[in-house]
């Protein structure tokens, strides 16, 4: 299947017109391909050929030297006026070199109908709500995967089967209602050598995610709430009677969101805060996760003709915090340190703050930036320099790092042992 | 020798004032009242068009952007609403922009970038910020309140044929200069139908800048006596760096109703 399938896009790349100009035989059989790849073309045909390195894996496992091919492939079908529809896969291998496994990944497959004053959207999709940079306390809907090996964060999407209904009231405020039965986990580092027992929700009706956000975009101010029913994309570790492995556990959790953004002259504005009510309501359980308040605030600005500035203030508070390190039993407290670490409740506050800073040069042919994000308590940051230059329209390449500091049991810390640089170079057709 | 150097004064300023006068005459109107029919000749009450950007640096090499866009003039007729989708390159297909302009204030922005899955609002622009990359400025795309500027007619010549007045406009204060990017700007506006065929821009401090020419000329608007060029062509003399941007298609005049300049709009990939 693999195999096909990588033979199938290859000879999809290889009818691209510009690899089949080098030929530079016009033959009638080349013109049907052509013909071929226009109609591809109308029907929003797109994607990317990618080559990448990476010193590291982002799993926990100590893996060096990865070389990873990636094949992307969009399509937009027009079913009718009123219907369309998208299909986007990435298969990958990324560890070409020593012959890693090649799999297949259905980012989005789904269709949507439209109506004079709404939108029905069914199928797989990827959801993104928040209008914070990059950190969304109020996005919960559909998962991401931490362990792939591409370089940038939209990378890291991919969706879930889902219904998600947009009821336009007005041209300026919307509600979005979503439902799905198909939760799906975000996939996210593991420590090696410990075996995990998965023990995720059955999909069935009964343990349906549902959401609804009333959102508001135009005029002075972008403004939305929003809720969210359904559970946990990351997994609470709990230790097992038998003492030989954890369970990964993904709580029911209860979400109230709000966010803002707004301008004040040459500032950017942006805000957004979630109230998470988790399983453990009461704080009853030491392993478990307490409900908490996560806020995000920031400002950006640019600067000179291309150089933005983007700062946040990143804030945790939890309800009936009780000290992971209090707990007597040593495989519990282990347990409780980690689901601590994951979901920053080490402390009953904590606070942190992100800088991104980038720049464009030539016509915004070379873009820079750089990226950090600092946890103030048991200091441990992020810094990812990134660099892309584009060679010609189509042609790009990357270099970049990840680098991380703090204490091995703090959020960033504990994944010193994934740092490293990487490099990219993608075709995109 | 006193004496001569008055009276050479006098002579002079007599010269000056008859220079002036003939700019001003008749034939000639006053050179802030030209500026405001080429600020008011383009706009348009719907346009629904597909345009190529090529971007082209010193060496020759080249790129292309095609977007197609759709705007529509505001009720008090100075301000547009647009909606821009971008076509090509493959990389950035699908990137939406909102813009909702206002004279008096910073316009609302937004844009949706397929990747990100979401609208995102953008800081309101400088006016001498690049236009996508390219080297025309969202100063030199939307034009600034006349007013902004003391303008002077200069003289008038002829460029490919066309009668034209040749108009210095000078920021009128270090703010604008300072947002604009430019200490100076010398246009070339058509008598006949008050659309530029030629723009020199001079950098703050005062050196050439940027070349701009406008060609092709179209009335779309006959009732208006509204105008588009259907080509424009940007060189940056300082980096050898040039824009030609190309209408391939346009459609004025179509119905657009308002809720199509939402977030919504551009979020459809």
């Amino acid at each position: 299947m693999n195999r096909r399938a990588w033979l199938w896009l290859l000879a999809l790349a290889a009818s691209t017109p510009a690899w089949s100009q080098q030929t530079g035989q016009a033959t009638e059989p080349a013109d049907t391909g052509r013909n071929r790849w226009s109609t591809l073309r109308d029907q929003g045909l797109g994607g990317s050929l990618r080559l990448d390195y990476f010193r590291s894996s982002r799993n926990l496992d100590d893996q060096t030297d990865f070389i990873g091919a990636t094949t992307q492939v969009k399509l937009l079908p027009d079913f009718s006026q009123t219907v369309n529809g998208k299909i986007e896969a990435r298969i990958t291998n990324p560890d070409v070199g020593d012959g890693g496994d090649t799999h297949s990944t259905l980012l989005e497959a789904y269709a949507t109908a439209r109506l004079d004053n709404a939108e029905l959207r069914l199928g797989r999709q990827i959801v993104a709500w928040g209008r914070a940079d990059g950190i969304n306390p109020t996005d919960n809907l559909t998962p991401h995967d931490y362990t792939v090996l591409l370089p940038f964060e939209d990378d890291q999407r991919f969706g879930t089967t889902a219904l998600k209904f947009d009821w336009y009231l007005t041209a300026e405020h919307t509600l979005t209602f979503f439902t799905t039965p198909f939760f799906e986990p975000s996939k996210f580092p593991l420590a090696a050598g410990t075996s995990f027992r998965d023990n995720r929700p059955a999909r069935t009706f009964a343990n349906s995610e549902a959401a609804v956000k009333f959102n508001k975009t135009g005029g002075a101010v972008d403004w939305s709430v929003s809720y969210f029913h359904g559970y946990s994309l990351l997994p609470e570790i709990h230790p097992l009677p038998t003492g030989s492995a954890l369970e990964l556990r993904y709580p029911e959790i209860d979400v109230i969101g709000a966010d803002l953004a707004r301008n004040f002259g040459r500032y950017g504005m942006r805000a957004e805060i979630a109230y998470f009510q988790t399983e453990d309501r009461h704080g009853r359980d030491p392993v478990a996760v307490n409900p908490y308040l996560y806020a995000v605030a920031g400002v950006d600005r640019t600067f000179l003709d291309n150089l933005n500035v983007n700062l946040q203030l990143v804030g945790r508070w939890v309800q009936h915090y009780t000290d992971p390190a209090a707990v007597a039993d040593p495989a519990v407290r282990a347990a409780a340190t980690l689901n601590a670490i994951a979901f920053g409740q080490q402390k009953r506050t904590s606070h942190g703050m992100t800088a991104r800073v980038s720049n464009k040069w030539f016509n915004d042919t070379l873009e820079a930036e750089l990226l950090a994000f600092v946890n103030f308590e048991r200091t441990n940051s992020y810094l990812r320099p990134l660099v892309t230059y584009a060679f010609t329209d189509h042609t790009k390449a990357t270099f970049g790092a990840e680098f991380y500091r703090g204490p091995d049991d703090s959020p960033f810390g504990q994944f010193k042992r994934n740092q490293g640089a990487f490099a990219e170079w993608r075709y995109s057709f | 020798m006193k004496t001569k150097t008055s009276l050479g004064c006098v002579l002079g300023l007599m010269l000056a004032a008859l220079a002036a006068a003939s700019a001003a005459a008749p034939g000639n109107p006053d050179a802030r009242d030209i500026m405001e029919k080429n600020f008011y000749v383009t706009k348009v009450r719907s346009l629904r068009s597909d345009t190529t950007m090529l971007l082209i640096n010193d060496r020759g090499q080249t790129r292309e952007r095609k977007t197609t866009t759709l705007s529509k003039l505001q009720a008090n007729g100075v301000d547009s609403s647009l909606v821009v989708k971008f076509l090509t390159p493959a990389d950035i297909k699908g990137t939406g922009f909102l813009q909702i302009e206002h004279i008096d204030g910073d316009d609302d922005q937004w844009i949706y970038l397929p990747a990100l899955k979401k609208s995102r609002r953008l800081v309101a622009n400088n006016k001498k910020d690049s236009f996508v990359g390219s080297d025309f400025s969202y100063g030199d795309i939307l034009l600034p309140k006349v007013d902004a500027y003391r303008h002077t007619l200069l003289r008038s010549e002829a460029v490919d044929g066309q009668d034209c007045y040749v108009i210095e406009s000078v920021p009128k204060d270090e703010t604008e200069k300072r947002n604009s990017g430019y200490s100076k700007k010398v246009s070339w506006i058509r008598r006949d139908n008050f659309l530029e065929t030629r723009v020199e821009y001079y950098d703050v401090a005062g050196r050439p800048y940027k070349t701009q020419t406008a060609t092709a000329h179209k009335l779309v608007e006959p009732d208006t006596r509204r105008w588009i060029a259907l080509r424009r062509e940007m060189i940056n003399l300082q980096t050898g760096h040039k824009t030609v941007l190309t209408f391939d298609r346009i459609e004025v005049g179509i119905p657009v109703a308002d809720g199509t300049f939402t977030t919504r709009s551009i979020e459809r990939e």
